[in-house]
């Protein structure tokens, strides 16, 4: 993640009374999808870089960056109105995801951003759409071909 | 597409019971000294209204239908005179309208509503 933080989200996050809101904007791709889905956790659609960013009520809480937390965290959208299931549920491999922040007054400049992502995993309800995030999963992907078997290496057995 | 608002129905609110909240934008920090730090949150908040209208025997179905089926049990926005700007405006019902009895009885009811703004 980029940690070079612009003059302006500075002087919003030291400010004793800040009035620029700091916006999230996701997008989940896929092939199946028609188009991206682009969201902003915004009470109005927010356009940035030409894209319109649809007003979507969701939250997340990001993982504790101390390099032994398990990196994952989750998203959660709104599902009454059905808008993002049925995308969801269209699809059975991994969504990757981008997520931006952006001040609401510099809607073109990308604050902090996180690309790469996959949604691992999607439960939900007839209220929300939870999905489990990974940023990256290192550690569960195979380095070589060769596996460790008592076929292949009797020795270490 | 927001739906018309009834012309049977009062396109009047009454004075009594109004009430106009402005949506919050911003949150302020809890601490257990110091002055809050206080941040903007969303660009728009979305202002709530406490309305009431007058209804006879009559208009009962009128507003009824208009709640069940045209409003779609409150999924769609409605236009209404914005009550100080006179803008016609959309509105969105939080809850069913609730129907009792005036002050003095009679053959009229007051029907009570709780409508938001969707930010534009």
């Amino acid at each position: 993640m980029s940690l070079t933080l612009s003059p302006e989200l500075l002087a919003q996050l030291f400010a004793q009374e800040s009035d620029d809101p700091f916006l999230l904007l996701v997008t989940l791709s896929h092939p199946d999808f028609v188009d991206d889905i682009r969201l902003v956790n915004n009470t109005v659609n927010i356009v940035s870089r030409g894209d319109t960013f649809l007003a979507f009520p969701f939250r997340t809480r990001f993982p504790v960056d101390d390099g032994q937390t398990k990196r994952e965290f989750s998203i959660e959208f709104d599902n009454v109105s059905l808008d993002l299931i049925e995308g969801i549920r269209t699809v059975t491999d991994p969504i990757d995801v981008k997520i931006e922040m952006i001040l609401a007054s510099l809607p073109d400049e990308v604050q902090m951003s996180q690309e790469e992502l996959k949604i691992r995993q999607v439960v939900y309800d007839q209220n929300r759409v939870t999905a489990t995030i990974a940023l990256d999963d290192f550690l569960n992907t195979e380095m070589t071909s060769e596996k460790y078997t008592p076929t292949n290496f009797p020795g270490i057995f | 597409m927001a739906e018309t608002w009834p012309a049977a129905l009062e396109d009047k609110l009454n004075v009594a019971g109004f009430q106009y909240q402005i949506g919050p934008t911003a949150i302020r920090s809890e601490n257990d000294v110091g002055l809050a730090k206080v941040r903007r949150r969303f660009t728009k908040g979305v202002d709530t209204l406490s309305v009431s209208i007058n209804l006879t025997y009559t208009e009962f179905n009128d507003l009824y239908n208009f709640w069940d089926v045209t409003l779609n049990g409150g999924v769609n926005r409605f236009e209404f005179d914005h009550p100080f700007t006179g803008a016609l405006t959309e509105f969105r019902m939080v809850s069913p309208p609730r129907i009792g009895p005036r002050a003095r009885g009679g053959r009229e009811f007051l029907v009570t509503m709780e409508w938001e703004i969707p930010p534009v």
